[in-house]
């Protein structure tokens, strides 16, 4: 499976890549922003995004994605009130981490959306 | 401001694994100058809100905390000060203001955060307008102190 890990902090995708490669992922691409991740797509099966980058911002990104592809997208960031995660949803994002978490939730929610 | 205590001890539980403790909030009264001073250790995440309230918040800590706390994040021992250091200080003040304003939105009270940023430099000062208010509360991890501190633009 291919994932596509898309954050502006540097750290914060070397956690989920570790938390991924710790589960078995192996095959990661890289994004600092929207942009950078509608380039580097491809043929990734499955999105993990963080809200408020710069250039291209998750919700935005998620739009744009939306109008090619049903890939699941998975929101990863600070924005957990009610209004946010609705927006996020009506969107298109298919499922929520709101930080701090656990690295183990992302592979758990990889297999609920595999599955499903 | 026990909302963003909660949510540090929360962060750095959850996201760098360490055992962290408060020390109490306290309110601190600044200078008759112009300027609020903070008199800062190593290395500072600051991070400012506005909207309905306008204000900062920074956590600040000696280099050996930056280095255990972001070292946890990535799983990995670290021994100095680099571009991963100060962009996972960044990092945990963005969780931190992230969780509280969730946690405020709760109470009612709606803000915008800006981006974070991180000061790096023994014993800097960050300062804010004489209107303001602060609130600190010090924690203690490993041995090693460090603080929060709540700036609040009085109206």
């Amino acid at each position: 499976m291919k994932v596509l890990v898309v954050d502006d902090s540097a750290v914060m995708r070397k956690i989920v890549i570790k938390a991924l490669n710790e589960g078995g992922h192996t095959q990661i691409v890289e994004a600092g922003n929207g942009k950078d991740a509608l380039d580097k797509l491809g043929n990734v099966d499955i999105v993990f995004t963080d809200w408020n980058m710069p250039v291209m911002d998750g919700l935005t990104f998620v739009k744009e994605l939306r109008k090619s592809s049903k890939i699941p997208v998975v929101m990863i960031t600070t924005e957990g009130g009610q209004k946010e995660v609705l927006e996020a949803m009506k969107s298109g994002v298919t499922d929520y981490i709101v930080k701090p978490f656990k690295p183990n939730i992302l592979l758990n929610k990889i297999e609920g959306l595999v599955k499903t | 401001m026990q909302d963003f205590v909660d949510v540090t001890v929360d962060v750095l539980v959850t996201m760098a694994g360490m055992d962290v403790v408060s020390r109490g909030v306290r309110e601190i009264n600044g200078n008759s100058g112009a300027l609020e001073v903070t008199a800062c250790m190593d290395i500072t995440g600051l991070l400012g809100f506005s909207g309905g309230r306008k204000g900062a918040l920074l956590m600040t800590m000696p280099e050996e905390i930056a280095l255990k706390a972001v070292g946890g994040m990535l799983g990995m021992e670290l021994t100095e000060v680099d571009e991963d250091v100060c962009d996972g200080v960044g990092e945990l003040i963005n969780v931190i203001a992230g969780g509280a304003k969730t946690k405020l939105q709760k109470k009612g009270f709606d803000f915008e955060l800006s981006i974070p940023n991180t000061v790096i430099g023994k014993k800097h000062q960050i300062t804010a307008p004489a209107s303001t208010s602060r609130m600190r509360c010090d924690f203690e991890a490993d041995g090693e102190g460090f603080f929060i501190e709540v700036y609040m633009k009085e109206d």
